[in-house]
């Protein structure tokens, strides 16, 4: 399997404050890698960083397809207040300046599973699940090879959350998309990755197959959190 | 109850925005009385049935001249304030947007505008392209840009790190594309409320500039010029101040009922 | 019996058309008592927690029923009688401890100020209570805390913060509304530990809101849930979680995350 992504060495600042500290670490295609860490540990940081949308970054990044999408924590603030759900997963493909695009959306829709009624509601007529799909739309729109997931979940109910955690996992599954899954809950992550990192104070202290993590940390820090969540 | 009261100030404004616009129109298609025309018989007549608001001092008939002079003050208000916000949005779109260097540059020439009184400023513009209508607009819009540009500054600062703004950047759409596809729109509302009170400004700045003589130039006729005049004879003449005044009042009051409940429906 | 709520129906009124979000609401809670309220968001119990604690307006809102708290009703006694309870005997606790802190008071101010309402106590008094308080809630350094800002503490410092001005006057009841729900699971771990705690040492009666029904079960003896304004199942935690009565109930503990991989 062909990587798909590669960190090397990645230290990054915020204000003058170093926030990561030599991150290292790569992804295959259709890998469900996990991060975890507790807020505040850089794990947002460390996601902005991949993506460049960070100005003072030293380390190397490689992407081996085109830019990953990013899906956000809070689904209040990543959908235009003022633009309706239909119009919403047309901008990129306006951007790309393409044809047909009334089908696309409505193809897409039914693919993350938004009925078709929902077209031409704002978000603010959305519950946080239908939200988090019309965000998980947007970035299927532009056929990226890796999708970052921050905290897509922890906003929303439990029973939404696990609606959610399915698409991403079938999604996974039907398009060989790989994703990079950033949580606070070990639980949800041994759900659905294949290997977890554990991130803290800016640096990964663990990191392996989902098994080896999850019920033979090496760790101190990892043992923590597991007893949190058990 | 709520809504009932939200209604009141719908009808009510647009029954005042009604009169005001029909007195406009009438004095674009007729007016009763040339406006300039003279008659030294009818010096600071009253009220009477051909006359509905008295003649003034040279005898001139005042509603046909409230009707010309209604139009020029709402044409300076609005095109001062759509100046202001254009430039405003400009200023405010690209500083608050990309801050820097720029910005800071830009914004702290911004404070030096708004120490100064608007007036004050105005009048130094005035001062410098002489009086008139023309030069009114253009004074007074270049004053009220600062504060425009000010608004639309912090509500782009607020907007720019959402997550949203993040994502069409993943897309690969343009700084131009986020800042006026995506922000702006977002930012009506708060435009709307500051462009009442610009408004509401721009049609006592007007009254206080053609007050000073520095504004719209006799024997032209506007709102402001007319109060000015009128108050020589507040004493021998008070209806001629009075209904001056009512018109200048049910102009602004017309206009912020009518924005408020506008909001109060978008809201 | 400590707190009985009879036959709650709340009615929203700003609306065109008048909105019932919750109906016929009963609970009986006894001095000691942690009883959790769960549901999804939109099931009407933050609203009922909301009643509970007296919060709700008096003029937008109908309300039907009685709400009994040592014998008063809370929806028809004087807006005074209600002040005197509120702080002093009822405490509550929201969701964002990013939003229910004035950012512009120092820690030590906020979690004062219901001493300032509810006692006589002089400004010392009222600064050793209050570190007392902020120890209490198993906070370190408390001084330095004391003289924080909002913005300078974690999420859960602030939620710590929270209860500690919640709880400094000794509430008999504490309404703790989904306060574990945006803290990293660590921190909401060591949260309810506290208030478990709190409900050993000093017997103070909680009423705990989450949807989570995983971490309901962690706290609470008896649990209500709730589903689209109804209590739909009511009963013993042991007695939910073996033998669910309704639909809902069981596919609430469906969603709880196991120790499994996902498949689809």
């Amino acid at each position: 399997m062909n990587e798909i992504l590669s960190v090397e060495h990645l230290n990054a600042y915020y204000k003058k404050k170093q926030i990561l500290y030599d991150i290292s670490f790569s992804m295959k295609e259709g890998e469900i890698v996990g991060l975890v860490g507790e807020s505040g540990c850089g794990k947002s940081t460390l996601a902005k960083a991949i993506l460049h949308m960070i100005p003072k970054v030293e380390g190397k990044i490689v992407h081996m397809t085109q830019m990953p999408q990013m899906i956000f924590q809070d689904p209040y603030h990543s959908l235009n207040p003022m633009m309706k759900v239909g119009r919403i997963l047309e901008e990129p493909l306006r951007i790309r300046r393409e044809k047909n695009r009334k089908e696309k959306v409505l193809s897409m829709m039914e693919r993350v599973g938004l009925e078709e009624e929902l077209i031409d509601r704002y978000p603010s007529q959305l519950s946080g699940g239908q939200r988090q799909r019309v965000c998980i739309g947007v970035a299927l729109m532009q056929n990226p090879g890796l999708i970052i997931a921050d905290e897509p979940v922890s906003a929303l109910d439990v029973t939404v959350q696990a609606k959610v955690l399915k698409l991403l996992c079938a999604l996974n599954r039907d398009y060989h998309i790989a994703i990079l899954f950033i949580s606070h809950d070990l639980r949800v992550v041994y759900e659905l990755c294949d290997r977890i990192m554990i991130l803290k104070d800016g640096r990964i202290i663990e990191q392996g197959k989902d098994d080896e993590v999850f019920f033979d940390p090496k760790e101190e820090y990892t043992k923590k959190l597991l007893s949190a969540i058990l | 109850m709520n809504n009932n009261r939200k209604n009141h100030k719908l009808y009510i404004g647009l029954i005042l925005a009604g009169l005001i616009v029909l007195l406009i129109l009438a004095g674009l298609i007729r007016s009763p009385y040339p406006p300039q025309k003279m008659e030294a018989s009818l010096k600071l007549a009253g009220i009477s049935a051909a006359h509905p608001m008295g003649c003034d001092q040279f005898g001139r008939d005042i509603l046909s001249r409230v009707m010309i002079g209604a139009r020029t003050t709402f044409l300076i208000a609005f095109v001062t304030n759509a100046i202001g916000l254009f430039f405003g949005i400009l200023i405010g779109a690209l500083t608050g947007y990309f801050g820097g260097f720029f910005d800071e540059i830009l914004m702290r020439f911004n404070d030096v505008m708004l120490s100064f009184p608007s007036i004050l400023l105005a009048l130094v513009l005035i001062a410098l392209m002489g009086p008139g209508t023309y030069q009114v607009m253009i004074a007074m819009g270049i004053v009220f840009i600062p504060s425009y540009a000010r608004i639309v500054r912090s509500e782009f600062i607020r907007f720019r790190n959402m997550d949203y703004v993040l994502a069409i950047r993943l897309m690969g759409g343009s700084h131009l594309r986020i800042m006026f596809l995506h922000i702006l729109p977002n930012v009506k509302g708060t435009i709307l409320t500051s462009l009442i009170i610009g408004f509401n400004n721009a049609v006592l700045c007007e009254a206080a500039m053609s007050f000073l003589g520095i504004g719209v130039q006799p024997p032209d006729a506007s709102l402001g010029l007319m109060l000015s005049e009128a108050q020589g004879f507040l004493f021998r003449a008070p209806s001629y101040a009075l209904l001056v005044g009512f018109v200048m009042i049910c102009m602004i009051l017309s206009f912020s009922l009518l924005s408020d409940s506008l909001k109060e429906v978008q809201g | 019996m400590m707190l009985q709520v009879k036959d709650l129906s709340i009615e929203f009124h700003d609306h065109l058309v008048p909105e019932t979000v919750v109906y016929d609401f009963d609970l009986q809670m006894e001095p000691g008592e942690i009883v959790g309220i769960v549901g999804e968001s939109g099931s009407g119990k933050s609203m009922s927690a909301l009643a509970i604690a007296g919060l709700l307006s008096r003029k937008d809102m109908r309300k039907k029923g009685q709400i009994l708290y040592a014998g008063k009703d809370l929806l028809t006694c004087s807006r005074k009688e209600l002040r005197a309870l509120q702080g002093k005997e009822i405490g509550m606790v929201f969701q964002e401890p990013m939003h229910s802190l004035n950012p512009l008071r120092k820690v030590g101010w906020q979690v004062e100020e219901a001493l300032l309402l509810h006692s006589d106590l002089t400004k010392e008094e009222r600064k050793e209570k209050a570190l007392q308080m902020l120890s209490m809630v198993e906070l370190k350094d408390t001084e330095r805390i004391y003289r924080s800002y909002p913005h300078e503490l974690s999420g859960g410092q602030r939620q710590r913060v929270m209860l500690a001005s919640a709880l400094i006057c000794h509430p008999k009841l504490l309404i703790a509304d989904e306060i574990t729900t945006s803290l990293d699971v660590t921190v909401q771990a060591a949260i309810l530990k506290l208030l478990q705690r709190f409900n050993k040492e000093s017997g103070i009666s909680i009423l705990f809101i989450s949807h989570d029904l995983n971490v309901v079960k962690k706290i609470c003896q008896r649990i209500l849930v709730m589903q689209k304004g109804r209590v739909v199942e009511e009963g013993t935690t042991e007695g939910l979680f073996e033998n669910p009565k309704t639909e809902y109930t069981r596919e609430l503990l469906d969603s709880i995350p196991k120790i499994r991989k996902l498949t689809v």
